[in-house]
């Protein structure tokens, strides 16, 4: 499960998905593996629009990778900026962290019911207890 | 004609195999008239210039909603693509091995199965599927710079643009398989493109799938029956399936059951899927979801229709809804058929439905 996941990822308790505490889940416990893939600044540059950044710093933070987290979404600078603002250190660092980085075990706790979903062999199982559906 | 993704590696005792349906969404999604459709509803902002004049011939749709967008120089992101129950892999693998292809550009996909198996079969569908198309396009690069060196050495400087460069290697990520009951474990309104074969096969009821939340294995349930075609519904997906009832033990029947039988007329997984729809699309999202002739879809389409775009849903009159909108709401519910198979046959007619908001409408047309 690569960490970009967690980007779109939230409880699947129904009562949990309004409360802000909901996203980002947090990690527990957690497993990283490294898969190389082609860097295509272009494509990562793309992509960062749509990354929430105050959670994927959190997410970062949890798992000790906060050092490839600017401050700033460099995906959405202002207009007086062009796109070569936009610094290649910083876009490889962020595509090592949400495309090349992945969880293979651990948890992913929601902050609002504490529910913890298991990771196995990449795959995160959001299947809940009957009494919880 | 797109490669088929391979998926000789996929356990059909507990994993849905192939089929018919399968392969209508393959067929439909890398049809011309879809995949045009597809550049133009996910194409980069900074190639709306050249899409405007490249597009004059497709429907007047497209069209309507080329003239009306803002032009801007900020690209769009790349679409997140979500397939709901891919069983073996086969559709989200083409999608992700093909996408520029399919949408003209690279895009980030994920899938959610209730069957654990399902989901490590998927992961590697698309893994194997994306390493073969890599290895194609390395060989297509390689032979066409031997051809056009020359070309290259005076050619404008590559665009700054995800999809105008096809011979780049293609960067499309895979970003996960989930296990889960349809779009829980997803934030809303982030789904792009949304897949669905659902289980359709009209049957007594939808097997229970408490018993995938335990750790397997668990007891499964007995399997449910399938209704014989005797009501002329068209939806005998299940004679693969039911050879396989016959020979399999209770845990892969109850795996497979999930993977086709859709209860009362085959909608409710469905039904339940629909009902999200709203809330789990992003503005420009899309879903295809395939339907056979006993969920009765021209019913479908019409209730879709009926939704207004207000909030997080639509009315909820049921089927046949009035189809009120809120005044000053230009996005209606657009539901179209673009793919269809067995229509002669009686026996299995199926159809892919593409259900998505057109939001640069000009208002009702009914």
């Amino acid at each position: 499960m690569k960490l970009l996941t967690t980007n779109f990822l939230t409880c699947a308790v129904k009562t949990c998905k309004t409360s802000p505490l909901s996203f980002p889940l947090h990690f527990k416990d957690a497993t990283l593996e490294r898969t190389e893939i082609d860097y295509n600044p272009l494509f990562i540059r793309n992509v960062l629009p749509r990354v929430n950044w105050d959670a994927l710093t959190t997410t970062a933070t949890e798992l000790g990778l906060q050092s490839l987290v600017p401050a700033r979404n460099p995906g959405t600078r202002t207009e007086t900026e062009t796109e070569t603002d936009i610094k290649d250190e910083e876009l490889r660092k962020l595509h090592n962290l949400l495309l090349e980085t992945g969880v293979v075990e651990g948890k992913l706790v929601c902050g609002n019911c504490g529910f913890e979903y298991p990771i196995k062999e990449g795959v995160g199982n959001f299947l809940l207890p009957a009494h919880l559906v | 004609m797109l490669p088929t993704p391979s998926t000789s590696h996929v356990s059909y005792d507990r994993i849905y195999e192939p089929a018919e349906d399968s392969y209508l969404f393959l067929d439909t999604l890398s049809s011309a008239s879809e995949t045009a459709w597809l550049h133009s509803r996910f194409s980069t902002a900074s190639s709306n210039t050249q899409n405007q004049q490249t597009t004059v011939s497709t429907t007047s749709s497209t069209s309507t909603l080329l003239r009306k967008r803002t032009p801007s120089t900020k690209p769009t992101p790349p679409p997140l693509v979500v397939e709901l129950g891919p069983g073996s892999g086969v559709i989200i693998a083409f999608l992700t091995a093909h996408a520029h292809t399919i949408f003209g550009r690279e895009i980030l996909s994920l899938s959610v199965d209730v069957n654990p198996h399902a989901c490590r079969a998927t992961r590697t569908t698309v893994e194997t599927a994306l390493n073969e198309s890599k290895a194609t396009r390395h060989q297509e690069v390689v032979s066409d710079t031997e051809q056009t060196t020359q070309r290259e050495h005076h050619g404008p400087p590559p665009t700054p643009d995800d999809n105008t460069d096809h011979k780049q290697p293609s960067t499309s990520i895979y970003l996960a398989s989930l296990t889960g009951d349809l779009t829980t474990p997803l934030r809303q309104g982030e789904v792009d493109v949304l897949i669905f074969n659902p289980p359709y096969v009209p049957t007594d009821s939808v097997p229970d799938i408490d018993v995938l939340r335990n750790t397997f294995p668990a007891p499964a349930p007995s399997p449910i029956s399938i209704q014989r075609d005797r009501d002329g519904s068209g939806c005998m997906n299940g004679s693969n399936a039911r050879r396989k009832l016959e020979l399999s033990f209770e845990e892969s029947s109850h795996l497979l059951a999930l993977s086709y039988a859709g209860g009362v007329d085959g909608m409710q997984v469905t039904m339940r899927l629909l009902n999200e729809l709203p809330s789990i699309l992003s503005p420009r999202g899309v879903a295809y979801i395939l339907f056979c002739r006993g969920n009765k879809p021209d019913e479908v389409k019409d209730w879709i229709r009926g939704w207004n775009n207000h909030g997080d849903g639509h009315d909820d009159n049921g089927k046949n809804g009035d189809g009120n909108r809120p005044a000053g709401s230009g996005a209606r519910w657009s539901a179209e058929t673009v793919g269809s198979s067995g229509k002669t046959a009686g026996w299995e007619k199926l159809e892919i439905v593409r259900i998505c908001r057109e939001p640069f409408a000009d208002g009702p047309r009914d």
